[in-house]
């Protein structure tokens, strides 16, 4: 009965989204804008049937990852609005995409409290043995409940800090995160009489002190007798499993792009390279079922698990391979094979610090560009220069201060260890910032006030040319069939203002391109739409991907 | 752990870690428990802290699918052995493992040993290096030890071992008969102790010290060992053994090219008027020693053995190597020179983990112009 139930809602909820899509489609059909772009808010929050919980085996996936290729080449991404923005969604929330956040919102992140209540003796109510590290789920004085992890013993801090600061990073990337805290445990607890661990074979069993006792035994301690660990919050909503990194969920019908074109999964790789988060595949996210104060049930999106980080490998520092090679990588490992060993990966010869709190980073042999996950991400094989350019710009939004400022929530104790990753997190934001804009025309953040179209240069923002010109010519375009007129008003400005002309059209568009000094690939076109209704707007903005 | 993590540890955990697999209390295993015993499933109980003690008891079992088997059942205080331990050196009672020495805690173990193998074919050439190919002979073999063990492990560079206890051994013909038997073959007095296999009280030593470079890659390796067998019914089976194992690694400019070197000598010293009984003697051949001749080819009281292999990372997890054997098995202590000995070399594929070689395949061909190929777990030396 209810299967009979959830289908006919399936069918009927099916019906009603065809049945708006047709409706939109008419009423806005045959132009490049309709009435409510740029839109900024994607619907994808339309209330839908429970999702089956679904598990992912990370090692098919990835086999799948490695021995497949996503169909299809290099196509722009699918989930932008006519901006090239990614609107708010279950996935996305636009933070230091859209403006620069203040150092406290930084360093507040996606808390939204103050962690668990240290009141009180804590309630461990489960444990796992899956994944790299053990951990409990426990109950704090308040009833909250909360994952504990742990540093690996002969590596304190460096686990837990760069999990404190991966997540502050990636909210600030603008993703949905758990709510993360450091906290320093005096190790006394209480077991729940229904506690039961979940053996990594699938086998639950009652949970003794001597395994808590065990597993306390092998973590850190500090001088004071406490436990340096993270608390993450139990996210809202109902678990239904990891998302993939291509197709769409089928049982998700507010899940209507293929994920690999989806911009914010694309430009996650350009994030990832940042934080060297190679552990950045689909064991580390997570959907949840969630109901909204307005009564919508939908799938939220989240990313979780930034243990390995920065220079952290969980129970290890990162090995030299990470970052720089897949797992599985035929190229290099029949190089070596033939040559007996003789050609030997650059990387191995890397000299450079390993604190123990942060475990092995550098900043000196990274290459944004040739950065690579434990195994290849079908999203981040799709990304763009388009995709690319979106993701530096918010890296290139941290400034010094905000990267220290975010460090310092990892309290590394070791000042030495805690400059030095701020310093290689700013070379690295550096290097990606001087790569992905000499790539491709930077200039963004197009307005329009008073008689002018105001706009930003972001590589001249970055020190990387000093003087540009900027050569424009206005097209009058008919938004229902497409037609561009050129009209006699062009020219070139020293300035990022360009004149707008007075006319009625009610859409113009204005293509620029920018010549900079030793930067070619500046000079590929810009299409920027403006919208003459009741004030001048920007609709639209149109980039050509370099070849 | 399971597959799941199959290549996602290797960096961290290691491929030994898949070998077994884990079941409430109980660990499922599949490895050799001889070098001609096929493969072996395998089955350990396992309690630790029992009853809340520091004792803790384990009870494993393993039956091949040639019919090999071997039991074994521990009490007492030790360290859950590491699961690459499942089939190797921790399950058989050999005093130390090399392999897994740097897992060890820094701290004591005392436990009562009790096992039983029983090896239904067993391969028997002869002895001394002139044994002849064609003189291939099979036995079976079992045998039953109760010991005590103790040790401890000072520092994760140096620990010491000893085991004391009743041996007692039987030599019967093989199962199968597709080979002569070897007490029709050789008579007791050219191979000591076929017709005869009495009861001993045996003691076995090890001290090993290690430099590492790094923990989970040796430089350098000492091993050494002193055993002592007397029968206890009789004089004719009383001997000492005095064995020395030294092994290094140097890595030719990076971590991903290394040359493994190893050398092993052993000397059994028979009481006056005593012997070694053949079946007690050390053998030269197989999957780890001179690779390019078979099980148990070479058999004397006295070997001497070298080993150099190149070795070289075509990838995560995966070892190419081409290696030099050479050595021999010789019955009279004055043989201790480098006259006379066997060469083998070849080339090896290898899945590893940081810590140790998972399983193997080694080619080798002898200086006799045989070329063997071997599947093997865990590393040659």
């Amino acid at each position: 009965m209810g299967a009979l139930v959830k289908t006919l809602l399936r069918v009927a909820f099916t019906i009603a989204v065809v049945f708006g899509a047709l409706h939109i489609a008419f009423a806005f059909q045959g132009g490049k804008f309709r009435w409510d772009d740029p839109i900024r808010r994607d619907p994808d929050n339309l209330s839908i049937p429970q999702p089956t919980d679904r598990p992912l085996s990370k090692a098919i996936d990835l086999l799948q990852k490695t021995f497949t290729k996503p169909a299809g080449g290099r196509i722009q991404s699918d989930n932008v609005n006519t901006l090239g923005e990614v609107p708010d969604s279950s996935w996305f929330t636009n933070r230091m995409s859209r403006s620069v956040m203040t150092i406290d919102e930084l360093v507040r992140g996606p808390d939204q409290g103050d962690g668990p209540d240290m009141s009180g003796t804590w309630t461990i109510t489960g444990a796992k043995t899956e994944g790299i590290t053990p951990g409990f789920t426990i109950r704090d004085a308040s009833g909250d409940i909360y994952f504990i992890k742990f540093d690996p013993l002969n590596w304190p801090q460096m686990a837990t800090s760069a999990e404190i600061i991966g997540t502050k990073f990636f909210h600030a990337f603008d993703y949905d995160v758990p709510e993360n805290y450091l906290v320093y445990w005096r190790p006394e607890f209480e077991i729940d009489s229904e506690a039961e661990v979940l053996w990594d074979t699938g086998q639950v069993e009652a949970l003794s002190e001597g395994y808590v006792r065990d597993v306390l035994k092998s973590v850190p301690r500090r001088a004071d007798g406490t436990i340096q660990l993270v608390a993450s919050k139990l996210l809202s909503g109902r678990p239904i499993g990891p998302f993939d990194f291509q197709g769409t969920r089928s049982d998700d019908p507010n899940d209507i792009f293929l994920h690999q074109d989806r911009r914010e999964l694309r430009g996650l790789r350009v994030f990832a390279a940042s934080l060297n988060h190679n552990d950045s595949d689909s064991v580390n996210t997570l959907d949840m079922y969630y109901s909204d104060p307005d009564g919508s049930n939908y799938v939220r999106h989240h990313l979780i698990d930034f243990g390995t980080a920065l220079g952290s490998g969980a129970v290890q520092p990162h090995a030299r391979r990470v970052g720089n090679e897949y797992y599985i990588e035929f190229k290099p490992a029949l190089k070596a094979a033939l040559t007996l060993g003789i050609w030997d990966r650059p990387w191995r010869h890397l000299d450079y610090p390993v604190y123990t709190s942060i475990g092995r980073f550098e900043s000196s042999y990274f290459q944004p560009d040739e950065w690579k996950p434990d195994y290849p991400n079908p999203a981040f094989d799709k990304m763009t220069f388009q995709d690319a350019l979106w993701a530096t710009r918010t890296v290139m939004r941290f400034s010094d201060e905000a990267i220290r400022a975010i460090v310092a929530t990892g309290e590394i104790e070791d000042p030495e260890a805690e400059a030095y990753l701020s310093q290689t997190l700013m070379e690295r934001r550096d290097k990606i910032v001087d790569f992905y804009l000499a790539e491709i025309n930077p200039i963004d953040g197009f307005t329009v006030d008073g008689g002018g179209l105001d706009f930003v240069n972001l590589g001249v923002d970055a020190g990387m040319a000093s003087e540009c010109r900027y050569d424009y010519s206005w097209n009058e375009y008919d938004n229902e069939s497409g037609a561009v007129m050129p009209t006699d008003e062009k020219g070139t400005v020293s300035t990022t203002t360009i004149p707008v002309p007075s006319g009625q059209a009610p859409f113009a568009m204005v293509r620029i391109q920018s010549n900079c000094e030793g930067r070619p690939k500046w000079s590929s076109p810009i299409d920027v739409y403006l919208r003459n209704g009741d004030s001048l707007s920007v609709v639209g903005v149109e980039r050509a991907d370099p070849d | 752990m399971g597959i799941i993590n199959l290549v996602t540890t290797i960096e961290t955990e290691g491929f030994d870690q898949q070998v077994t697999g884990q079941f409430g209390d109980f660990r499922a295993g599949f490895g050799k428990i001889s070098p001609v015993s096929s493969f072996t499933p395998a089955l350990r109980y396992e309690q630790p802290r029992l009853g809340r003690t520091e004792l803790s008891l384990q009870a494993s079992g393993a039956y091949s699918v040639t019919g090999y088997q071997a039991y074994n059942f521990k009490l007492g205080i030790f360290d859950e052995p590491a699961p690459a331990d499942f089939l190797g050196a921790g399950f058989l009672g050999a005093p130390f493992d090399f392999d897994q020495r740097s897992q060890r805690p820094t701290e004591g173990f005392n436990y009562a040993d009790l096992g039983f193998r029983g090896f239904p074919d067993e391969i028997l050439y002869g002895l001394g290096s002139d044994a002849d190919e064609s003189s291939r002979s099979e036995y079976k073999y079992e045998e039953s030890a109760f010991d005590v063990v103790g040790g401890y492990q000072f520092a994760r560079w140096v620990g010491v071992q000893a085991r004391a206890g009743l041996l007692t051994t039987n030599v019967s013909h093989d199962s199968d008969g597709n080979r002569p038997n070897a007490a029709d073959r050789f008579d007791d007095t050219g191979v000591p102790g076929i017709e005869h296999q009495p009861e001993f009280f045996h003691f076995d030593s090890g001290l090993y010290l290690g430099w590492e470079a790094d923990p989970n890659d040796p430089a350098a390796l000492l091993g050494v060992r002193f055993a002592r067998f007397d029968e206890l019914d009789g004089s004719r089976f009383q001997f000492s053994r005095f064995s020395l194992d030294a092994r290094g690694v140097l890595p030719l400019g990076s971590r991903q090219r290394t040359i493994a070197v190893r050398y092993y000598v052993s000397r059994d010293n028979a009481d006056n008027g005593s012997e070694v009984p053949f079946y007690l003697m050390k053998s030269l051949g197989g999957q780890d020693t001179l690779r390019g001749y078979r099980d148990y080819r070479f058999r004397a009281e006295n070997l001497l053995y070298l080993s150099t292999e190149y070795r070289w990372e075509a990838a995560t997890g995966i070892e190419l190597a081409m290696f030099y054997d050479t050595g021999k098995a010789f019955r009279e202590g004055s043989g201790f020179s480098f006259n006379g000995m066997k060469h083998t070399y070849g080339a090896g594929l290898r899945a590893k983990s940081l810590r140790r070689v998972s399983f193997r395949f080694d080619i080798g061909r002898s200086g006799d112009g045989n070329t063997l190929v071997f599947f093997a777990f865990g590393p040659s030396f």
